[in-house]
């Protein structure tokens, strides 16, 4: 089954890495959509069916933690997973973050085997 | 502070580098960096810039020249033969400097959680010679890089 995923990230240049770090990882990956920002992200959802979600913190217009807000208000939205891959590492919004429901976390810089074994022990949840 | 902020900067601006670009950086006294031949050319530089708010609020630039900001984003986006547009290089400097910043917060909030930054959305900007005066001190750390012949440089001003 492959599954359709959502790249949220203000650099360009970072999203298709994260794209090709998902594709060498053996996810097996789907439509992959993509997102400058949290706003955008959410007209994507709006049209458009989504497995999973990569997304970074620090944007413009709408943070990673504005949007898993407003994702958490929508029953529809709320059981996708996401995953955030960021550079902020404090306590302060991985307490939110994770109290919003996040179902991961990656740090920048990462290697491309920590992206597939999140995705892996994410998407095995899932599937239970 | 600043001391343990300059060794924490250059261990992970060398971090950074290494695990995203794949590029090695050796930190380079000021005199060192000033014979870099890069420094001697005629070539274009690319600054990125990135403020931070917090117990100490201040910015942290990197500075780069814009040929070695474009193999490197060409590298780093996998584009093999073709060569990486400025725009793109652009947003990779952008990147680097949140990734820097955020790992530099993380870093010193481990000994002190106050120390937490909150970051603001990075900037860049294009010239044609890097001012290179004395190597910055007081309320400032600056570390220059040798990245095989090519010349980065980190400042960071804080507002204490």
């Amino acid at each position: 089954m492959a599954y359709n995923v959502l790249i949220v990230d203000d650099s360009q240049t970072m999203r298709r890495v994260i794209q090709k770090s998902v594709a060498l990882s053996g996810f097996e990956l789907g439509d992959c959509w993509e997102a400058g920002d949290g706003r955008e992200a959410l007209q994507i959802l709006r049209s458009h069916w989504v497995d999973l979600i990569l997304a970074d913190i620090n944007m413009p217009v709408m943070n990673g933690l504005e949007m898993l807000r407003e994702l958490s208000k929508d029953e529809m939205y709320r059981s996708v997973p996401v995953i955030l891959i960021t550079t902020e590492g404090s306590e302060k919004w991985q307490d939110e973050a994770q109290a919003l429901g996040i179902k991961g976390y990656i740090q920048k810089p990462f290697h491309p085997e920590t992206i597939r074994s999140v995705l892996t022990r994410i998407m095995e949840e899932t599937r239970v | 502070m600043f001391e343990e902020m300059r060794e924490t900067a250059v261990s992970v601006t060398s971090a950074v580098f290494e695990t995203m670009l794949f590029t090695f950086l050796e930190p380079r006294g000021r005199e060192e960096a000033r014979d870099l031949s890069v420094l001697n050319s005629n070539v274009v530089f690319l600054t990125g810039e990135i403020g931070f708010l917090g117990k100490y609020s201040g910015k942290l630039r990197l500075t780069m020249p814009l040929d070695l900001a474009e193999r490197m984003a060409s590298n780093f986006m996998g584009l093999e033969e073709e060569k990486a547009t400025e725009s793109q290089a652009v947003d990779l400097v952008n990147e680097l400097c949140n990734m820097i910043c955020g790992n530099l917060s993380s870093r010193l909030a481990r000994s002190d959680q106050t120390l937490t930054w909150t970051l603001a959305i990075p900037q860049t900007r294009i010239f044609s010679h890097p001012e290179m005066g004395e190597e910055a001190g007081g309320q400032e750390v600056e570390v220059d890089f040798d990245a095989d012949g090519d010349w980065v440089n980190l400042r960071i001003q804080l507002n204490v």
